[in-house]
């Protein structure tokens, strides 16, 4: 698929990939509702492109995502994990994006330590910022291909879904 | 009801074209039909249509649905909707949910041809997130919170006094918050404003009454339900709908307005002379002033910052009015809605056009403070070097405005403004050359072409040109350097240069945002609920908009939103009371610890400690989660934003990840 447009490397994915032929990330991204949901909004409203695999599970607040919710998707078998919320003095729960900067940073550390490290992103952004959505799922997209799939999925036992 | 079979509806939306272009929407529906729970599942050409919501109700009676999925744009705009549709047929709102398949599907990868297949895979992915997260939902409550019929208005410009008399003529009580030492804004410093031509405060009478009258001087005298706070800011602020909670500031005036009887001899005594900030810079005034002639409260104000406290003032005063040791006062008031007017502050172009820097180069504003026949010139237009009418006045439109180096939008008035300043001069001083450098002329509206085809019949040049440089000349005339857009360059000298300067924020509200916990956009300006169907409402409930701090306006547009947010402000009032959603936090009293660290991670002190446990008072829990994540005992949840619920959306998700993936 061609997504020139996007800047993207065209990194040929890592051959050790055993689950699929070609690798295509999947990427969870939690969005608080005031803000980064609307900035996916505006830039869907406006017509930007991003990868498609970048999917959205909507929160009042990034301070409502538990550190439990980032590793239950990693574990789930997502390759990245996104937790977006709004600019600083700008939460629209006041400090909710603090406290959430605070617990993904020692979150980021841990999973550095486990060895899945680089695997979750934490931006701020306004709804008005379609711009910064872009520009955050398409390198976060790159990073992770040059990562590679999420080795957690191999353990995964049961496909609940086709 | 744990008992209850979970019957899911699936109902995927093609929104006309804007979703089917892209997502094969009979084949989402389809697929939704084989998720776990669902019951039905259908297409439809637009869902929101009324046509659309009475399907809706028809399959949850015969399919006997108890949770509803729309699988169509984004909750930000349809969930209220539908919540209501599942509503009338008799299911909790709360059963309802949505999945976005528009502008994070469709919309977002409408333009890579060779997506439509992923798009297609994701909007299965995403509606199967929302099955997976509806088996989980709970049926959530509401309660009802008292809302008494006293409203706060910050900012007494045009848009605040409107509102204020509204409200207070049916029957509402005001506070009427200003920070200043006089009411009426920026528009009662300007002599004439358009569309009328007369001055900026000047209202017509209403039925039964005689004669014109001054907007902010009814506020201030006549009406019991007004309270005017001068000199006063909005120093703390709490509370929900129903019961805003605001501390007051008010900075002492140094003279009893209740005495006063405006003889004006403590002005002629004082000996500080300083620059008056009204004026920009063409005037001065002493350290006690009257702000403007026509100002309201009808006494002047002690400037305390260049007061040397002589006390020559309080020896003339025949009323003992004068009070120079008065302390800052604080009010408490309790209200049900708040209006935020706090209106917009002009650019100031430092270091552009050599504002700042050579005397003869002003801003509109202060050329108006000049044309006002009470202002420092008397109305007279001069230079401000030699007090000389000029011969050539340059006026370049769009500084700091439409300018991605400063601010991105469209002032919307400066048009209209250099348009009636150019047309003034010409009436009084057809001598005088007038040369507008524009980029576009935007005039908008049944009143404004008139400007401008009476400043084009004036003789009023146009030139649609950039000016890339001013340098003064030994007379402090200005050299202008006019590159025009049709490519051909020149020099134009000019002896007085007028900047229309971009309307942006008042200063102070970004801090004011920050008190009222409210959001600003990029600009800085106060962001509405919604730009089209709620311009006035904003994501607080029970906080309303007027006038210029959401965007630039003029004072008829001013106006408009004044009384929306007024009618607005009154839906609550007038009813008496607000129905209050109860997703809001929960505690569970068993598993509670008394740690107390969701009582300290609250930004809206919504938990109380009572019992050695953890208590939440539901009106003012605003539902943020943040209390959620901190407690150790999983023993406080966010009702609709559950763990178990999240945990199976993720679940939802990423359900066909894994090794037996095709």
């Amino acid at each position: 698929m061609s997504k020139a447009n996007l800047k993207v490397k065209t990194t040929p994915p890592k051959a050790s990939s055993k689950l699929t032929q070609r690798f295509e990330p999947r990427i969870v991204s939690f969005c608080c509702h005031y803000c980064s949901y609307g900035a996916a909004d505006l830039a869907g409203a406006s017509k930007m492109s991003y990868p498609t695999n970048v999917e959205i599970i909507r929160v009042p607040c990034s301070g409502r995502v538990d550190p439990l919710h980032v590793l239950r998707a990693l574990e789930e078998g997502a390759d990245g994990v996104m937790v977006t919320g709004c600019l600083k003095e700008q939460c629209h729960f006041v400090t909710g994006n603090i406290h959430a900067e605070k617990r993904m940073q020692q979150l980021m550390a841990d999973l550095e330590a486990i060895g899945l490290g680089g695997r979750l992103v934490f931006e701020l952004m306004s709804a008005g910022m379609a711009n910064k959505w872009v520009e955050t799922t398409s390198s976060f997209y790159d990073r992770i291909l040059e990562l590679g799939p999420n080795p957690l999925k191999h353990m995964k036992k049961e496909v609940k879904c086709e | 009801m744990p008992t209850e079979e979970t019957r899911i509806g699936v109902f995927v939306c093609k929104c006309g074209t804007n979703i089917a272009k892209v997502v094969d929407v009979p084949a989402v529906a389809d697929y939704a039909k084989n998720l776990p729970n669902v019951v039905y599942s259908g297409w439809q050409l637009f869902t929101c249509s009324e046509e659309g919501q009475t399907i809706i109700k028809e399959h949850i009676k015969k399919h006997k649905l108890n949770r509803v999925i729309v699988a169509s744009c984004s909750p930000k705009l349809h969930e209220p909707t539908f919540r209501r549709t599942v509503m009338e047929a008799g299911i909790n709102p709360f059963y309802f949910e949505m999945a976005n398949i528009r502008e994070q599907v469709s919309w977002a990868h409408m333009k890579q041809k060779d997506e439509y297949a992923e798009a297609t895979q994701k909007a299965k992915d995403l509606v199967r997130a929302a099955v997976f997260r509806a088996s989980q939902l709970e049926s959530i409550g509401s309660t009802t919170q008292t809302v008494p019929p006293v409203c706060m208005i910050i900012g007494a410009g045009i848009a605040g006094i409107t509102a204020s008399t509204l409200l207070a003529d049916n029957g509402y009580e005001v506070h009427l918050v200003e920070r200043s030492p006089a009411l009426g804004g920026k528009a009662a410093q300007l002599g004439f404003v358009f569309m009328t031509d007369t001055c900026g405060v000047c209202v017509p009478p209403k039925h039964g009454e005689m004669a014109r009258k001054c907007l902010s001087k009814r506020v201030l005298l006549n009406d019991p339900k007004i309270h005017v706070y001068t000199q006063t800011e909005v120093k703390q602020f709490s509370g929900y709908i129903g019961n805003f909670q605001a501390k007051l500031q008010t900075q002492p005036r140094g003279v009893n307005i209740n005495t006063c009887t405006l003889c004006g001899k403590c002005i002629e005594s004082c000996p500080v002379e300083v620059p008056h900030e009204l004026d920009l810079g063409l005037g001065t005034r002493k350290a006690i002033y009257l702000p403007f002639p026509q100002a309201v409260p009808r006494a002047p104000v002690i400037d305390f910052e260049s007061c040397t406290k002589c006390g020559k003032c309080a020896e003339v005063c025949p009323v003992n009015a004068i009070e120079l040791n008065e302390p800052p006062k604080n009010t408490d008031i309790t209200v049900g809605t708040v209006i935020v007017a706090s209106g917009f502050d002009v650019f100031k172009p430092d270091g552009l056009y050599l504002y700042g820097e050579a005397p003869n180069v002003l801003l509109q504003l202060a050329l108006a403070r000049m044309m006002d026949p009470l202002g420092p010139t008397n109305g007279k237009l001069q230079r401000v070097s030699d007090k000389q009418i000029p011969k050539h006045v340059g006026m370049i439109q769009c500084v700091g405005s439409r300018d991605p180096n400063y601010y991105s939008h469209c002032s919307r008035v400066c048009c209209q403004v250099a348009m009636k300043h150019a047309v003034y001069i010409k009436e009084h001083w057809p001598e005088t050359e007038v040369t507008i450098f524009y980029k576009d002329i935007r005039l908008q509206g049944k009143e404004y072409e008139r400007y401008y085809l009476n400043a084009k019949k004036l003789g009023v040049n146009f030139h649609r040109a950039d000016i890339t440089n001013v340098e003064e000349t030994t007379n402090n005339g200005l050299k202008l350097a006019v590159a025009h857009h049709n490519g051909s360059k020149e020099i134009v000298d000019v002896d007085m240069l007028v900047l229309s300067a971009a309307m942006i924020p008042a200063e102070g509200a970004k801090e004011l945002a920050h008190t009222l916990n409210m959001e600003v956009d990029l600009q800085g300006f106060f962001r509405e609920y919604h730009l089209k169907l709620a311009p006035v409402d904003t994501a607080t409930n029970g906080i309303y908009l007027a006038g210029a701090c959401s965007s630039p306006r003029d004072i008829a547009e001013a106006s408009f939103m004044a009384a929306a947010a007024a009618s607005h402000a009154a839906i609550p009032m007038s009813k008496g009371e607000v129905e209050v959603d109860l997703a809001k936090s929960v505690v569970d009293e068993t598993l509670c610890i008394g740690c107390a660290n969701c009582y300290g991670v609250c930004p809206y002190s919504a938990i109380q400690m009572e019992g050695g446990v953890a208590k939440v008072i539901e009106v003012a829990c605003k539902g943020c989660g943040i209390c959620v994540v901190e407690c150790p005992a999983e023993a406080i949840q966010l009702r609709h934003y559950r763990d178990k619920q999240i945990y199976s959306q993720i679940e939802g998700l990423l359900a066909n990840v894994g090794v037996a993936k095709k």
